[in-house]
């Protein structure tokens, strides 16, 4: 059924999304420009880098699995993406 | 049914202009997980009309236990440098808004180039639903088509 949430995943998207919401922008400002990784909560950024993949390798170095991540980008305010 | 979903408000410092002067920037980005042979990945990515493929960095190919070694390969391109590879292989998506939940098989493109987000583009998603980017709401609608092979 197509209403029935997922059992066999880590990631609760219902309750990420909830999450994410409430995280201040202000907060979220100070990346902008970067890809950042929330914790599968939606509650904090674990991490931070310059580029997908320099957030790949710094998940790694930080010992955090990248599928217990959400990898996200924070547009920078200047820029218009096309 | 239908998927909703709204734009996610980015903050800006400074008016848009091209927005008549308001303080953020609406984008139709949602969180999807890409599921593959050992496990799965949440990512965020943008839904994009414009663009021919699903795309994700190969690292999420890694994450998910996708061999990409013999995986058909082509070239990307779009604005800025192109050549970039991208290598395609079946997954499986999952989409939800929390009311109703999508699951799909997909063929998606891997790719080391530098993209802001990856891309929900035509092949691997947007083929799969009749989609309504409501722009005065500032909402997508994606309900699933004839074509939508999953459950």
């Amino acid at each position: 059924m197509a209403t029935e949430p997922w059992t066999d995943m880590a990631f609760n998207p219902v309750l990420f999304e909830r999450n994410r919401r409430l995280f201040p922008d202000e907060q979220l400002a100070k990346y902008s420009g970067r890809h950042i990784a929330w914790n599968l909560e939606g509650t904090c950024i674990v991490a931070e880098a310059a580029t997908g993949k320099e957030l790949y390798e710094r998940l790694k170095e930080l010992g955090i699995d990248p599928c217990l991540t959400v990898s996200s980008f924070v547009p920078d305010p200047n820029t218009s993406y096309i | 049914m239908a998927l909703r979903f709204n734009y996610r408000h980015y903050q800006t410092p400074h008016p848009v202009v091209a927005l008549g002067g308001q303080t953020f920037r609406p984008r139709p980005v949602v969180t999807i997980a890409v599921l593959g042979p050992t496990g799965s990945v949440p990512k965020d990515a943008l839904l994009d009309t414009g663009s021919d493929d699903t795309t994700f960095l190969e690292n999420v190919a890694i994450s998910i236990g996708l061999d990409l070694t013999h995986a058909p390969v082509r070239y990307l391109t779009g604005i800025g440098p192109a050549g970039y590879p991208i290598r395609y292989a079946q997954v499986r998506l999952r989409l939800t808004d929390g009311v109703e939940y999508r699951d799909w098989p997909a063929w998606v493109g891997f790719t080391d180039a530098p993209l802001p987000f990856p891309t929900l583009g035509f092949a691997g998603c947007l083929q799969f639903f009749s989609e309504g980017f409501h722009g005065d709401r500032q909402e997508v609608e994606l309900a699933v088509n004839s074509l939508y092979p999953g459950t």
